[in-house]
């Protein structure tokens, strides 16, 4: 039988499924066309282009894996966290206004305009690897909480939660993901700063907790994480996720070149803001807490995943600590349903419109983006139910997306030239092959990350390429396609 | 060893943002009316040539 404790954690959470389900009820009845499906018909305001940014940003890797990297490595993790919220103010500021203007529908789509057919195909390749790693990467971080916090079966837990946000991404598409985005951001940003406070003041402050711990976890470097170290990896996080489709399309679905800038740039001046500090105070709280060391010992798991989980309902009643769990679902929710849209308009867009009916109407599109939806939902959550290292899932996602993918981008968007179209798909293949060789067959040398070794090879090869390949005509395939949607 | 006197100050930054953001999400949510989807001009797709 269920304590009253448990019950008031069901309770807070099922209420909030239960809104969730609701949202995309209501959001369903406002898609007309596919352009309100995938992009939210390109009339999002700036503060909700912020909450929605900051809600797909937090998810498995930025809550639970941080506060358990905090654990391990103190300070120094969060601070390479800071990477991540950098990268959105420099994507804000420079970035999404370019891409806004373009009224793009997929990233693919401006790797097609740019630079021809194999690019796009390339494009099309990466997003997915990306796209489907990271939602398989959430729904396995959605059945861990749940496992570890209501003890509740992992399969059932990934079945169920994987079910409910494929119902509302499928009825209420983007519309419906920017919705339930804001209800997790408000839950999160409320929940971990809540738990930030309480945790501090219970510990008595940084001094009091410093005197616990001793200076190791305040420390700036570590042996174990040497300078040299702290950069390559700060790096890595800096490009793993910069212009990835997830927050590509935050910026198509801005209601202009202003609320793109300040809503990306604005997630990042807040994320920066809050919530390093946020899991720094939750880590270090989770290090003083015996009840937490005593459950990571009991795992058995060295890099736990069940840090985050466990300090919760060790330090929180049960009331809060519901609402907490709702927060921890919520991360890896809101940035679960961001990757599945942005597969359904891969599927619609970049592969059913190009390659089986070129001419299909509007509403034959939306069809395929709800199936595209609902198929691609259930694949993550079958793999999620066979992999389950978060940490190892994003590593192999982030090490291929930079190389293959920022310098033919950034190339795109502010060095544009002609016959350029060689030396980008060239730039991608190597930015990817290198990184193979690096990761798998020389098992990243010095522990230098895989995505940086790559991103530099890309870059190496980009003006070399183009010194070589810029007096050829573009044959038909590589010519930039300037194909309009009807 | 980070000082202790900036963990106060990014702690005291943090519940500050957080806290606007909140109250500028509500501003937003319950201010009357929606503003029209503005029309945007494509940028066009053209290769600058120098």
């Amino acid at each position: 039988m269920p304590t009253p404790d448990q019950l008031m954690e069901f309770g807070a959470l099922g209420a909030y499924l239960i809104l969730l389900v609701w949202i995309g009820m209501q959001s369903s009845r406002g898609i007309q066309n596919t352009l309100d499906y995938t992009v939210a018909g390109r009339d999002v305001a700036w503060i909700v282009v912020l909450a929605t940014t900051a809600a797909t940003m937090v998810g498995g890797g930025a809550s639970i894996g941080s506060v358990s990297g905090v654990y391990q490595h103190g300070l120094v993790f969060a601070l390479v966290t800071c990477a991540w919220h950098m990268q959105l103010i420099v994507t804000g500021l420079w970035i999404a206004p370019r891409l806004r203007q373009l009224n793009l529908l997929t990233v693919a789509e401006f790797f097609g305009k740019r630079f021809g057919e194999p690019a796009r195909l390339l494009a099309i390749v990466s997003c997915l690897i990306f796209l489907v790693g990271a939602l398989v990467a959430q729904m396995v971080a959605m059945g861990t909480i749940t496992e570890t916090i209501l003890g509740i079966d992992y399969h059932l837990a990934v079945v169920a939660g994987a079910a409910i946000v494929i119902f509302y991404s499928t009825v209420g598409g983007i519309r419906a993901v920017v919705k339930t985005d804001v209800l997790q951001f408000v839950v999160l940003v409320s929940g971990i700063g809540a738990a930030s406070i309480y945790l501090l003041a219970k510990n008595g402050g940084f001094a009091a907790i410093l005197q616990v711990t001793g200076e190791a976890p305040f420390q700036f470097t570590t042996d174990e994480w040497p300078a040299m170290r702290l950069i390559t990896l700060f790096f890595g996080f800096f490009l793993g996720e910069m212009l990835v489709p997830s927050y590509a399309v935050r910026c198509f679905i801005a209601r202009d070149v202003q609320s793109a800038r300040w809503g990306v740039a604005g997630s990042g001046i807040l994320l920066l803001c809050f919530l390093p500090v946020a899991i720094f105070i939750m880590g270090i709280s989770a290090q003083v807490d015996p009840d937490v060391q005593q459950a990571v010992l009991a795992s058995g798991n060295a890099d736990s995943q069940i840090v985050f989980p466990t300090l919760m309902r060790e330090t929180f009643p049960a009331a809060i600590s519901g609402i907490m769990i709702a927060a921890l679902i919520a991360a890896v929710m809101s940035s679960g349903d961001s990757c599945l849209s942005c597969i359904s308009t891969i599927m619609m867009e970049d592969l059913y419109r190009k390659f089986v009916d070129r001419q299909a109407s509007d509403g034959r599109l939306l069809r395929v983006a709800k199936v595209a939806t609902l198929v691609a939902g259930a694949i993550a959550a079958a793999c999620s139910l066979v992999y389950r290292d978060i940490v190892e899932i994003l590593e192999f996602v982030y090490d291929f997306w930079a190389p293959t993918m920022i310098a033919p981008f950034l190339v795109g968007l502010f060095l544009y030239r002609k016959n350029q179209s060689y030396a980008a798909t060239l730039c991608m293949l190597s930015g990817f092959i290198s990184v193979g060789i690096w990761r798998f067959w020389l098992g990243t040398p010095g522990d230098f990350s895989p995505a940086l070794f790559g991103f530099l090879v890309s870059i190496i090869v980009f003006p070399i390429a183009l010194l070589l390949t810029h007096n050829l005509p573009n044959s038909k395939m590589f010519q930039p396609q300037q194909e309009q949607r009807p | 060893m980070m000082p202790i006197w900036l963990l106060n100050i990014w702690h005291g930054l943090s519940v500050a943002a957080g806290s606007l953001v909140l109250i500028l999400l509500c501003w937003h949510a319950l201010r009357p009316g929606t503003h029209q989807p503005q029309a945007e001009q494509p940028e066009p797709l053209q290769p600058r040539n120098h």
